[in-house]
């Protein structure tokens, strides 16, 4: 048909372009070292153009990173912990909105090597955001550990000292004092979920959005597809916001105490 | 376990390439710490700590120069209070100069009014001494003429001065 395009849809694994030994590259790992490469030259141009007077590029650099710390800051609720975790989260937006936005430029994807897609986009493979994801959790446990010791941490989650104070005072109150014991352990279920929660989000939108514009592309190749890319634009903007604002959301909870939760 | 990897597997799931990319997001994490957030904030940071500065010099000048603008205030009406009271001490020292100067004027005056008084009656006298003399002389002249011969002069000039004196 004139209005429609054959396009393929893109597999839920990524596909491998060549291996180093026995590890697999992916096209998504290319892309990946491409977003990475920009990264760092952004960064390097950021970092010898900084002045006290800033030029056009500087200020808009500088709003938006004193808007992500400003973000951060009203999540954790303390300007140090803000500060702390600005390089961290601000690095989950960058990586992640690049990542997400890289793979509607034009053509980027459409290269191919050996019949196969050269580059793909990097939060399509679901090991990226999982691994990202999976180690951002890691950490908030290693805050946590850190800021109430090792016993403190696991008594988030066994709270065998409040059970046994409970049934000290009565029935009732352990009976309330056992139902908080099977809320912490539900707690461990939460951190594993939030691994999950965290990478399919991300991962879900991501290849969700790139699947339905090759079905559109099928279907109605002028008007519709573009309209579902510039909504991309948006989606993959709010999903790598979502993903930092999370992470510092689920460092606050970790450190805060119990009282505060 | 197995059966989450299991399902880890099934969404393509690949310890090598979770760890590849775990690896990549740290590159990017130090790369945008050393090379943008760090130096940025730092950048932001010192020209806060400016801005600070210059209000803090700013409150500080304000403070100088209220100080100043007092301090100014209070020469001004010391030098105007000094001002009075020297306008006032040349005021009293111009009105003791005029009573002296006046004074001495007066003194000049009166001393002058005397000598003329002085003179004038001198004078006089010289006058009258003279206008004696003429008229011994006109009489002595006129008697000469009257008898036709000469007198002695002497003693005309004596008895005509005795009838003078004797008429004044």
């Amino acid at each position: 048909m004139f209005f429609q395009v054959a396009s393929e849809q893109a597999s839920i694994q990524p596909e491998t372009i060549f291996l180093v030994r026995s590890w697999p590259v992916t096209n998504a790992m290319l892309m990946g070292l491409l977003v990475t490469a920009i990264i760092f030259i952004v960064s390097i141009i950021i970092t010898y153009r900084s002045k006290i007077l800033p030029s056009k590029f500087q200020t808009v650099i500088e709003i938006m990173v004193e808007g992500f710390f400003h973000l951060v800051t009203q999540i954790t609720g303390s300007d140090g912990t803000g500060r702390k975790l600005l390089p961290l989260i601000g690095a989950i937006f960058v990586f992640f909105g690049m990542s997400n936005l890289i793979g509607l430029v034009p053509g980027l994807t459409s290269l191919t090597f050996d019949g196969v897609s050269f580059l793909r986009t990097p939060t399509n493979d679901f090991n990226m955001t999982f691994s990202i994801a999976l180690s951002m959790v890691l950490l908030t446990q290693i805050a946590s550990i850190r800021h109430f010791g090792v016993f403190g941490h696991l008594g988030k989650y066994f709270k065998l000292k409040e059970l046994i104070a409970g049934f000290r005072q009565g029935i009732g109150a352990g009976a309330i004092a056992f139902i908080e014991f099977l809320i912490g352990l539900l707690d461990i279920v939460s951190e594993v979920a939030k691994v999950i929660s965290l990478s399919l989000r991300l991962f879900g939108n991501m290849y969700a959005g790139e699947v339905l514009a090759a079905i559109l592309l099928g279907a109605f190749a002028l008007a519709i597809p573009s309209v579902w890319l510039v909504m991309n634009l948006l989606v993959a903007v709010i999903q790598a916001l979502v993903f930092g604002a999370l992470t510092a959301a689920y460092f606050q909870l970790a450190v805060a105490d119990s009282e505060t939760q | 376990m197995q059966f989450l990897l299991d399902i880890l597997a099934k969404i393509g799931f690949d310890w090598h390439m979770a760890l590849f990319n775990l690896i990549n997001f740290l590159i990017v994490f130090w790369i945008l710490k050393r090379l943008a957030f760090d130096p940025v904030m730092k950048i932001i940071d010192e020209r806060q700590q400016k801005m600070r500065d210059g209000i803090d010099n700013y409150q500080k000048s304000k403070t100088e120069l209220q100080m100043a603008e007092r301090k100014a205030q209070e020469i001004i009406d010391e030098a105007k209070s000094e001002g009075n009271k020297l306008v006032e001490r040349a005021h009293d020292a111009a009105k003791d100069t005029a009573g002296q100067m006046k004074e001495k004027a007066r003194a000049e005056i009166s001393m002058l009014v005397e000598q003329a008084k002085k003179n004038i009656e001198i004078d006089r006298q010289e006058m009258r001494e003279q206008l004696r003399r003429d008229t011994v002389a006109l009489v002595a002249e006129a008697a000469e003429k009257i008898i036709g011969e000469k007198i002695d002069t002497q003693k005309d000039e004596a008895y005509i001065t005795s009838i003078i004196e004797a008429s004044a």
